[in-house]
């Protein structure tokens, strides 16, 4: 193997030394960096930006879904949104939803984390189920749990009635609806706090521990001071992240109750829904969407800004 | 806990509440395992079991297993019926255009972010963590009218494209970390030795990644197969949509489908993550790992 | 086979020169190693050469050919890196054949190719195995096995043994040497351990801060280092340096290290410093030990490092504390000694540039 003499081919310095448009340099890292980036930003941008933007202009227009003249109407769909009864109502619902499956997930999730962590034995059926919990599809559950507490046939069902816990369709029941959809939601969605913790768990050095015991600290102290102050980080990111998601959730809901028994369940994700689909008001619907939209954006810069995850939660 | 053996006199007015304390521990961690285990298998145990039994077997009462009189396989040949088996057909094809699109386009990402040094990385790199933030019901509700507009409601690659932005915010953040993993003299030592920057990317680079690889596929499987939102919005025809909101039309719509059957096809569909949940939690906790940076 | 020469090479980063102006000949089957500390700008040059890195100027040329545009995969280089590089997804036998594959070779040609490097390197029985099934050692002999499947035009190494131990080092020291020699091309070595770069090279390049220092075979750059830096960074214990003034008595010069003084004759080189201030370095075996304090250099012994077949002495004196090779049964015992420099192995330097004048 000699040299390869074959004339360099001067079009390769363009994507060596990369080129300059005005004042602009473009250096190789540049063009190549960008290219790579550009199939997940052009995907953003269809997904995300687009459809935000989009949204934002249908809220300001009376779009009736079947009819595709729009009428401009100014702010009057937020206007409206923010005089209606069941939009402040689902507000209040969706926060009661919100911290309540969140606090569960958080409490559980840990807790599950901290109990495989320290298995010896079994951990592997344990965090198989963690693991089945997370990926099984959502629509699986609300079978599984719409069959168990069905009042004909269901397990659970029958167990509630005969304790007395409740009587008839528990997800028919105004006043406990609500409960049974956060704990059903917090069996399927405790699992990524579970998952998240574990990860943060299994990446603390053993020899700390060691060094722990060597100077004769109980495991209750172990836990105190090492293993408490290393997942707090991890922690707060998991609250944040549940906290944004399950405020947004709207699949688990909708596929209990619908929102019922009447409005008992409706959070402001199945009113958005509603609103578009079954009452055909397709502005009014992107006027509550672009309401959820600003409470992410506001979160998610805040998270950003205050969190800083990339930082807190290094080992 | 070594301790307890020893048998010098030092340690024994420590020795009993010691080992008091060792026993609650153990009770507290294997009480703790097993209520847990209860409470995340009884509903897979309840909808699998139930699977078996036939229509009559279910009305008759509750049992914990079924008997030899209401045994039954048949309940399974639902996914034979026309309008179930198209459901599930559809799952498959946009299941696997979404995993397809991550892993690639996840790898080109990555890769870039790895190994070029371009204006403005992290910042983009940070942008892309807002990706957390998308939420299905909020972008699904004006995508509809845009689908609408250019054709692409009742379309695969629509539903793709939606489910594809979903999971990609977390794969291209595992496949960075991953790649930054891997020694850049790998691929100088090819380039040495004649390869050009896409094939040493072929040949070095990508066959290392599979464990990145692996835990995408499983994670962009899980956001794809079980996807209502999108799909329930987007794919509101019955002979388009995947099975989440089909299953989900059916349930409500048809009065001669029994629970047997939903049980039946539930642990079918179950299946896959189950699977991948047993045979494949090392790498997704590696995933989780470096989602946590 | 060619030459490479390198000439006028300068490589920035930013505002950071990292190479300055650097120009070397390496010959037809030369084998040259490129030493200095960290930092010094050594890996860069090799990476520039290798085509790892753009130059900001200068030409890079193998022969006549002029190869500074050329990138990497064209100018036919062999290379081994420091943390060698193996790729982990192939068989020894995969990784050794993968440059011929990337030619395109037949499978029969592949074959022989990695048989007959793997018999130089004794590696024939591990081809089946996998580069994290081998030992460190292994490893080395399978990366180098990689690069000389084809006839490269040139030789790289790049620090390939800073991350082993002593032993292994000295068993493929005379390997690679070996190798280089039967593959007969110009080869380029850097190395930040000056025992290496001794005990290997046909000549030495020293380095320092992005410039080179001084080229020359082992012996020369030993016996006749051409700056300060140079006499400090070859040869083990370090030279020792003085601050010292320089007189004229009589037509001849005197040296005044301390209370001790040497005379050295007439030396034109060193009419400049007529009442002025040199620099000397001596190396540590050329310090001889003398029970009179009033001898020489007056220094209070503080402890030795016994070697076995030599001692290194620590002494404390009004110059600063210095190290003499005292013979193998040397004890100081902290008591008062003379230290005598030889006249005739002292190098005077320069004391702002550093370079030698005598």
């Amino acid at each position: 193997m000699a040299i390869d003499t074959e004339p360099v081919d001067r079009s390769r310095r363009f994507f060596e030394d990369g080129f300059s448009i005005g004042r602009f340099e473009i250096t190789s890292d540049d063009f190549w960096g960008w290219l790579t980036i550009l199939p997940v930003l052009a995907l953003y941008t269809l997904i995300a930006l687009i459809p935000i933007g989009f949204a934002i202009l249908a809220s300001l227009h009376n779009v009736p879904l079947l009819n595709p003249e729009w009428e401009f109407v100014g702010l009057s769909n937020y206007v409206e949104v923010f005089q209606l009864d069941r939009f402040w109502g689902s507000m209040w619902r969706g926060g009661v939803f919100m911290v309540g499956s969140t606090i569960i997930q958080l409490a559980v999730g840990v807790w599950m984390a901290l109990v495989i962590n320290k298995l010896t034995r079994g951990s592997r059926l344990l965090s198989t189920l963690v693991f089945t919990s997370y990926l099984i599809p959502t629509i699986i559950v609300t079978m599984m749990f719409l069959f168990m507490l069905d009042p004909y046939d269901g397990v659970l069902h029958a167990a509630g009635v005969r304790l007395g816990i409740w009587e008839g369709f528990l997800l028919g029941n105004t006043s406990l609806s609500m409960g049974a959809v956060i704990l059903i939601s917090s069996w399927k969605f405790s699992a990524f706090v579970t998952l998240f913790t574990l990860a943060q768990l299994q990446s603390i050095p053993d020899r700390f521990y060691e060094a722990a015991k060597v100077s004769g600290a109980t495991t209750w102290e172990m836990f105190r001071d090492i293993t408490l102050p290393r997942i707090f980080g991890a922690i707060l990111v998991v609250i944040f992240l549940r906290a944004v998601f399950m405020f947004n959730k709207y699949d688990i809901i909708w596929q209990l109750t619908q929102g019922g028994p009447g409005s008992a369940t409706t959070t402001m994700p199945i009113l958005a829904y509603t609103e578009t689909f079954d009452a055909n008001a397709y502005g009014l619907g992107n006027a509550v969407a672009i309401v959820m939209f600003l409470f992410l954006l506001v979160s998610g810069i805040l998270y950003l800004k205050y969190a800083n995850p990339s930082q807190e939660v290094q080992t | 806990m070594s301790t307890e053996r020893d048998s010098d006199t030092f340690g024994r007015s420590f020795r009993i509440s010691h080992t008091y304390r060792s026993v609650a521990y153990k009770l507290g961690l294997y009480g703790s395992a097993a209520v847990l285990v209860a409470i995340l298998g009884f509903p897979i145990y309840w909808m699998a079991q139930n699977a078996f039994k036939t229509r009559l077997g279910i009305q008759e009462g509750i049992t914990f297993l079924p008997s030899a009189e209401t045994f039954t396989v048949e309940q399974f040949e639902i996914i034979f019926n026309p309008t179930v088996g198209r459901y599930l057909l559809n799952s498959f094809i946009v299941t696997a255009g979404v995993v397809i699109t991550v892993i690639v386009v996840s790898l080109i990402a990555g890769y870039g972010l790895a190994r070029f040094d371009y204006k403005h990385k992290v910042k983009t790199a940070r942008f892309l963590l807002l990706g957390y933030m998308f939420s299905p019901i909020v972008l699904a509700i004006p995508l509809y009218l845009i689908w609408d507009t250019l054709g692409l409601l009742n379309r695969y690659v629509g539903l793709i494209l939606a489910l594809s932005a979903v999971s990609m915010p977390f794969a291209v953040w595992l496949m960075w970390k991953y790649i930054q993993t891997i020694p850049e003299s790998m691929e100088e030592s090819a380039w040495v030795a004649g390869a050009s920057r896409w094939r040493g990317f072929r040949d070095v680079i990508v066959p290392q990644t599979k464990p990145a690889m692996i835990a995408n596929s499983v994670f962009a499987f899980a956001i794809a197969w079980g996807d209502f939102t999108f799909a329930h919005i987007l794919m509101p025809d019955n002979e388009a949509t995947t099975f989440p909101p089909g299953i989900f039309r059916l349930f409500h719509s048809s009065w001669e489908t029994g629970w047997a059957e939903f049980m039946a096809v539930s642990l079918l569909v179950s299946l896959p993550p189950l699977l991948f949940a047993f045979f494949l939690q090392s790498y997704l906790l590696q995933g989780f790992k470096i989602r946590a940076l | 086979m060619v030459d490479v020469t390198i000439e006028n090479l300068t490589k920035e980063f930013g505002q950071l020169v990292a190479v300055d102006d650097f120009s070397l000949t390496i010959e037809d089957g030369e084998f040259i190693t490129l030493v200095g500390p960290s930092g010094c700008g050594k890996t860069t040059t090799l990476r520039c050469v290798a085509g790892l890195e753009s130059s900001t100027s200068g030409q890079i040329k193998f022969g006549d050919h002029d190869v500074t545009d050329y990138p990497v995969q064209q100018r036919g280089i062999a290379l081994l890196f420091q943390d060698i590089a193996l790729y982990p997804h192939m068989s020894v036998r995969e990784n050794m054949a993968y440059p011929l594959k990337l030619e395109g070779a037949s499978k029969e040609k592949r074959n022989d190719r990695v048989r007959e490097a793997a018999e130089m390197l004794q590696i024939t029985d591990q081809l089946d195995k996998y580069p994290n099934e081998l030992s460190g050692g292994q490893q080395q002999r399978v990366a180098l096995g990689r690069s000389i499947v084809r006839q490269p035009t040139m030789f790289l190494f790049d620090e390939p043994m800073s991350d082993l131990d002593a032993k292994l080092k000295h068993e493929l020291r005379p390997l690679f040497a070996e190798v280089t020699e039967k593959v007969g091309c110009p080869t380029m070595y850097v190395t930040h351990d000056q025992e290496e770069a001794m005990t290997m090279s046909d000549r030495i390049a020293v380095m320092n801060d992005g410039e080179l220092e001084q080229v020359g075979t082992p012996n020369e750059v030993y016996n006749e280092p051409e700056t300060a830096f140079v006499g400090e960074f070859i040869g083990r214990p370090n030279m020792e340096f003085f601050d010292a003034s320089v007189s004229r008595r009589n037509g001849s010069l005197d040296i005044d290290i301390g209370d001790a003084t040497y005379e050295i004759g007439a030396n034109q080189a060193l009419d400049q410093y007529d009442g002025g201030n040199v620099r000397i370095g001596i190396r540590p075996q050329d310090i001889t030990v003398v029970e009179d304090p009033d001898d020489g250099l007056t220094a209070d012994h503080v402890f030795d490092e016994t070697l076995g077949d030599q001692t290194h002495s620590q002494f404390e004196t009004p110059l600063g504390r210095i190290t003499v090779v005292t013979p193998p049964q040397f004890r100081g015992n902290e008591s008062q000694y003379g230290l005598q420099l030889e006249p005739d192995y002292m190098k005077t330097f320069d004391p702002d540039s550093g370079l030698r004048v005598d």
